[in-house]
């Protein structure tokens, strides 16, 4: 597939415009942590890991309470002040409070959207849903552009709460092969096992080598010529690289999340998702080049409240772990960290004490290669309705996204059916740049 | 990438071919003069000018010159344009660039004369309508704009323009475009009185920064036009405009060596009948960059072997001239050719296109492999032992069409067509994959409605126009009416047309609802008066099941229309090759599928000949398959018109069509390429390997390993081919890694042929396989339990997976391979596991 050259810089009117505004000032910050989380890169050797609360996480519940609406909008949960001044989260995000400047929150994101599936589709890919192309997920987009990094897979998603309904998550018009490699057992779980990467039925690793020095010979002998199909070319070139996989102690040990300490599990928590987010960070550190991190359950339309005490817990001992882990480890300057979910919810409490979907309003979290930490970008209005100032679409996250990565803006790939298709349409967010 | 790169890499190993060529004597004869251009270095003989007199009306017509050597036939002719002098008798009355570009000076008559070595010749030129000079705005201003690339989608016709400046997409809409140049923004981007200073031509030449760069060069024949028109008030497009009707680039086919370059001229004609040299505003494209290249100016360089073309736009229309690049043959192109000739016609077709093409066919293949391809490509399954023993036991030198025959139901003794329920099953999921049937969509009900409509139709080999005319023009509750399913999976006009047009006619509407199509003739006004054959289809609720039932009905309404969406007008149902329907009495469906159908319309016979060619051979004869349009010729035209009538005379029977096919040498050649086919991927040359498809593999892996896959909510025994639905595609791991369509799109390009990793991981380390081949009551075990001596387990292994016995060396290794394991059982199972993941397994070969 082409792979054009990026854009050559060049000052239109509106980025010109865009830097006299540069200057106003974002609604809240941490100067000294901001600079320091300033060293990151934007590039090819940038990881990312993308989690996604599936659902539509409540941005009134968690990092953008209302604590002066009326009741029928607050709800009942109070607040906790943050690492910035001035800043007030959700009673149930203490520690994400605390740890505010590791990242930065935009608040004004304004999802456009308020379906399911369309959501997956839209956060993952940038691009609306357009019935006669599916557009690529940035993971598969960085498994076409950018390859294997190692004997992983470049693109992994954990946990299968992904809606698929409009093609969210997959590789579209670049093919399967650029498609996530799933896994969806449970890390939290004794019985951890990979499928298809980890040995079925307990086989020894004897026997696949005895198996593959059969299959090598039978190979050998089917093969009429030095010459051969091309389609058999790429199948060799699959094979090999799958067994290297599978018999790479660094795929195995990549895996091996009974490795890790006892007490840096339990400080991700002994959760599905704690323990994802720590087998993400494994695979990065192993070359695995995107990893998304599903969760499900945070489509909250009743019992909001009791459902988000529920979930919120392992969100808010998950990331700020993950956090740290990563910075300890100097990891932070080239790993992306994203966090997503379908869209806002309602600023009126419905009767049955729920939030319904909400296309005006929403969160996004961002930390890592130059990310900003303790920034707070962006406001909505006294209910939570809508963005005040900053406002950000999807297509911004998105080309963020792209451009930490390494990924030009105005990628354009041939789809299987001769069309050219320009991935994405949008600017990144300055401020994150 | 990484195929795309293994397949480069093929092809660049494959260029060094041999230089040797004594079958080079025949292709000569019979491209009678092809290597003449080696006889005429001396550069004096005869030279032919194109045109043979030119007129020039008005100040900025351009017209190219052609020169080439005088008497040979155009296709074969080396094109001199290049190596000539031009010089003008009078250039105060016209100029002529290096290039063979004639212009307009002053009014009058003069010559231009064209010299190349001794040789000279010269051309009448006629220059008129300057004093009178109109510049019109739709016949000489787009066509500047669309030729400098302003509207291109990337540029000022993407959605939301650029820098505020929307233009239409190549000038579909110029009333649009009028009102944005001259109107817009207080009409800021043009100033009469000071036309070269217009914002538009400050933009154009780069004067003030522009990100499209510099388009139109200052003091150039565009940049006076635009000027002149901006400078004449900018006038807007005339109230009747004079439509392109047709456009013709000369030559419109080459045959020539690598290197040899092409001038091409292109010509457009009026709907008043007026021609006229539009060379200078045509923009250029090559259809495949690896055979030709084009310059902006129409300088076509073939670089590459094989069979290219240059698509020529202007005005609504586009053309295409074809080259032809002779591979270098093989020494034993002679015999190569030979083993084609049996008397089909199809391999008559295919010969005199490897000829050509220099491109030496693959030698046949043995019996094995064909049996093995006739079994996956028309019934999706495996022959079993038995049926492999049999065939390659016979010595009847009929049985390859008996197979055929029988594999089709065509052998008119019910004992013998005894595949008929497995094809209809194969066929099924092929159509139900393309008509997206699916009961998230459709209901449970309406599913298995759709499903049963589709398996009778095949089982009783249902004509296809039948089949077709039966769909489109359904009715009824969907509950009962398979087809009427038809209109609740697309359930609006516009859906409806896009869909029936490109699965039954192959053409694709999608781009013509916003803008003219790109690369075809096809306008709004096409699209809409395709829709407005649907206006009237509607569904109604019934509560015959209770209210909660949800059958529906489709019905037909006396009134609905589709409006064109830009005028607002009815749109008044319109074939797409523009006959009007008749009126209203009837279903406007029933006069749709009426012309669909009729002999009269090609495309509906075309579409269904390439999609069966693609799946025979593995590569239609237009690409994408779904998309048949003048600019996008088959590979081999000859063969779809030997297919299409081949078609027609049977009655639109596709069984007769595949027998036709399945029948010729063509099909049973080796898939082996050699050295100086390898590069070839669209003419045939060798057989193309194809991978199963998710469904047949799997059945294919259950009929070896004898453990059958339980699929959820059907029958124990139900085959995977048999899925009624698209549900298996997100439910079952092998399916899924395998990529069953889920029955989004109705592109054949939804089932991915492509291998990948994931799949390689499945078989070589997954569980599924894994387990069916260590079951205890599967093949493996069945032969311990019986005590089976080695070799016959070995024998039985390789004809059961591989539909062949093993060859010595094969047997040597597989006894070997069992006697390292641990216990026989063990050594077996790895046999299995090693036969399953290999390639002769893997692909239909």
């Amino acid at each position: 597939m082409d792979r054009p050259s990026p854009a050559p810089g060049r000052a239109t009117r509106r980025s010109l415009l865009a830097g006299a505004l540069g200057g106003l000032p974002v609604a809240a910050a941490l100067p000294a942590l901001e600079a320091l989380a300033n060293g990151g890169a934007a590039g090819r050797d940038v990881s990312c890991i993308f989690i996604w609360t599936q659902g539509g996480t409540s941005h009134h519940d968690t990092l953008d309470p209302k604590p002066r609406a009326s009741s029928g909008v607050r709800g009942p949960l109070g607040v906790v002040s943050t690492a910035v001044p001035g800043v007030v989260f959700s009673e149930l995000c203490p520690r994400l409070a605390r740890e505010l400047g590791r990242y930065s929150l935009l608040r004004s994101w304004n999802p456009r959207n308020a379906g399911h599936g369309v959501a997956d589709h839209w956060c993952m890919s940038g691009r609306n849903v357009n019935p006669t192309i599916v557009y690529p997920c940035v993971g598969s987009v960085v498994a076409h552009q950018h390859g294997f990094k190692s004997a992983l897979p470049p693109f992994i998603q954990l946990g299968s709460h992904v809606d698929r309904s409009s093609n969210g998550g997959l590789p579209g018009v670049l093919g399967l092969e650029h498609g996530a490699f799933e896994v969806h057992a449970d890390p939290a779980a004794d019985a951890f096992s990979v499928r298809d990467i980890t040995p079925p039925l307990g086989m020894e690793m004897t026997r696949i080598d005895r198996r593959r020095g059969i299959l090598e010979r039978l190979d050998r002998l089917q093969r009429a010529a030095d010459l051969q199909p091309a389609a058999f070319d790429a199948l060799d070139e699959h094979y090999k690289t799958a067994f290297t996989m599978i018999t790479a102690p660094q795929t195995r040990a990549a895996f091996d999340i009974a490795a890790e300490p006892a007490g840096l599990r339990d400080d991700y928590g002994r959760t599905q998702f704690g323990q994802r987010l720590i087998l993400a960070r494994r695979l990065v550190e192993a070359g695995v080049r995107f990893v998304t991190v599903s969760d499900p359950g945070w489509d909250h339309h009743t019992d909001c409240f009791a459902g988000l005490k529920g979930r919120m817990p392992a969100v808010d001992q998950g990331i700020p772990a993950l956090l740290a882990d990563l910075a300890a480890r100097g990891l932070l300057e080239r790993t992306l960290v994203v966090w997503m979910t379908d869209f806002g919810r309602t600023p009126k409490i419905n009767p049955a004490i729920g939030r319904d979907h909400w296309a005006s309003a929403g969160f996004v979290v961002m930390a890592g290669a130059g990310v900003p930490g303790g920034l707070v970008l962006g406001e909505t209005d006294a209910d939570g309705g809508a963005p005040k100032s900053h406002e950000y679409a999807t297509e911004s996250v998105v080309a963020t996204i792209y451009h930490k990565l390494g990924l030009p803006l105005d990628l354009t790939v041939t789809a299987a059916d001769g069309r050219p298709v320009r991935l994405l349409e949008g600017e990144p967010i300055r401020e994150w740049l | 990438m990484a195929l795309t790169a293994l397949r480069r890499r093929r092809q660049d190993a494959a260029l060094p071919a041999l230089r040797w060529m004594p079958w080079v004597a025949a292709l000569a004869l019979l491209l009678r003069g092809v290597s003449a251009s080696a006889g005429d270095a001396a550069g004096d003989a005869a030279i032919e000018i194109v045109p043979g007199r030119v007129e020039l009306d008005g100040p900025f017509e351009r017209v190219q010159l052609l020169v080439r050597a005088a008497g040979a036939e155009p296709r074969l002719a080396a094109d001199l344009s290049r190596e000539c002098r031009y010089v003008s008798a009078d250039p105060a009355v016209a100029e002529v660039s290096p290039a063979g570009v004639v212009s307009a000076r002053g009014e009058g008559v003069t010559r231009i004369d064209v010299e190349r070595g001794s040789t000279r010749a010269s051309v009448e030129v006629a220059v008129t309508g300057l004093a009178a000079a109109r510049v019109d705005f739709e016949r000489d201003v787009l066509p500047v704009i669309t030729r400098a690339g302003c509207n291109a989608g990337s540029c000022h016709a993407s959605q939301y323009g650029k820098g505020g400046f929307v233009l239409s997409v190549m000038a579909f809409d110029p009333a649009l475009d009028h009102t944005a140049i001259a109107v817009s923004s207080r009409g800021r981007r043009i100033d009469a009185d000071h036309p070269a200073g217009s914002l538009l031509l400050q933009k154009a030449t780069g004067n003030v920064p522009h990100g499209g760069g510099l388009r139109i060069a200052a003091d150039t024949p565009d940049h006076r036009l635009l000027a002149a028109w901006i400078g004449a008030g900018a006038p807007g497009p005339g109230p009747a405009p004079v439509a392109v009707t047709g456009l013709a680039v000369e030559p419109a086919a080459r045959v020539g060596a690598a290197g040899s370059a092409q001038q091409l001229r292109v010509v457009a004609t009026y709907a008043d009948g007026r021609r006229r040299d539009v060379t200078a505003w045509t923009r250029f494209d090559a259809i495949d960059e690896g055979v030709v290249r084009v310059s902006p100016e129409g300088l076509a360089t073939p670089h590459g072997r094989g069979q290219g073309g240059v698509m020529a736009r202007f005005g609504g229309e586009a053309a295409v001239a074809t080259f032809v690049v002779p591979y270098e043959g093989a020494p034993d192109m002679a015999a190569r050719l030979a083993d084609l000739a049996s008397g089909h016609p199809l391999d008559a077709l295919a010969a005199a296109k490897f000829a050509e093409l220099g491109l030496p066919p693959s030698p046949p293949c043995d019996d094995a492999t064909v049996l093995r391809r006739a079994f996956l490509d028309a019934t999706g399954a495996l022959p079993t032992p038995e049926e492999t023993r049999a065939f390659l036991a016979s010595a009847d030198p009929e049985k390859r069409v008996r197979l055929v025959d029988e594999l089709l139901g065509l052998t008119g003794d019910p004992a013998r067509d005894r595949h008929l329920d497995r094809r209809a099953a194969w066929q099924t999921l092929r159509w139900a994959d393309l008509i997206r049937n699916n009961s998230a969509v459709v209901g449970e009900s309406g599913m298995w409605a759709l499903h049963n409509w589709l398996r009778e139709s095949f089982r009783t080999a249902k004509p296809f126009d039948r089949f077709v005319t039966e769909l489109v023009t359904a009715r009824g509750s969907v509950f009962s009416s398979g087809p009427a399913n038809y209109f609740r999976i697309a359930n609006n006009p516009a859906d409806l047309a896009e869909s029936t047009a490109q699965l039954f006619l192959g053409t694709r509407l999608q781009c013509a609802k916003c803008h003219h199509h790109p690369y075809e003739r096809m306008g709004q006004d096409d699209y809409y008066g395709f829709a407005a054959f649907f206006a009237r289809v509607a569904t109604k609720g019934s509560a015959e099941f209770g209210i909660f039932g949800g059958e529906t009905i489709v019905v037909v309404r006396d009134s609905g229309e589709v409006s064109h969406p830009r005028t607002g007008a009815v749109a008044a149902p319109a074939a797409l090759d523009g006959t009007a329907a008749p009126g209203d009495a009837e279903d406007r469906r029933v006069a749709l599928a009426r012309w669909m159908t009729s002999p009269g319309n090609d495309l509906f016979a075309r579409n269904v000949v390439n999609r069966t060619v693609a799946s025979l051979l593995g590569r239609g004869l237009v690409e994408p398959v779904d998309d048949l349009r003048s600019t996008n010729p088959p590979s081999n035209a000859a063969m779809m018109e030997l297919l299409v009538a081949e078609l027609r005379s049977a009655g639109f029977d596709l069984r007769r069509l595949e027998r036709f096919i399945m029948t010729s040498r063509l099909y049973a050649l080796s898939s082996q390429p050699l050295e100086a086919n390898a590069a070839d991927d669209r003419f045939y040359s060798h057989a193309a390997v194809k991978r199963l498809p998710a469904e047949a593999l799997l059945d294919a892996i259950d009929d070896v390993t004898l453990v059958r896959t339980k699929h959820p909510g059907l029958p124990a025994g139900t085959r995977a081919i048999e899925l009624p639905d698209a549900a298996a595609a997100g439910t079952n791991p092998f399916l899924v890694t395998f990529g069953k369509p889920k029955r989004a799109s109705v592109c054949e390009c939804e089932r991915s042929p492509d291998e990948n990793l994931a799949q390689a991981l499945h078989t070589l380390n997954g569980d599924i396989l894994a387990a069916k081949v260590a079951d205890g009551a599967g093949r493996v075990a069945k032969l311990v339990a019986a005590g089976t001596p080695p070799e016959a387990c070995v024998e039985e292994l390789w004809v059961a997976a591989l539909c062949r016995p093993p060859t010595e060396a094969e047997r040597a290794e597989a006894l070997s391979a069992i006697a390292l394991a641990p216990t026989p059982a063990e050594g077996l199972q790895d046999l299995l596991w090693a036969l399953l993941n290999s390639k002769h397994f893997l692909f239909v070969r």
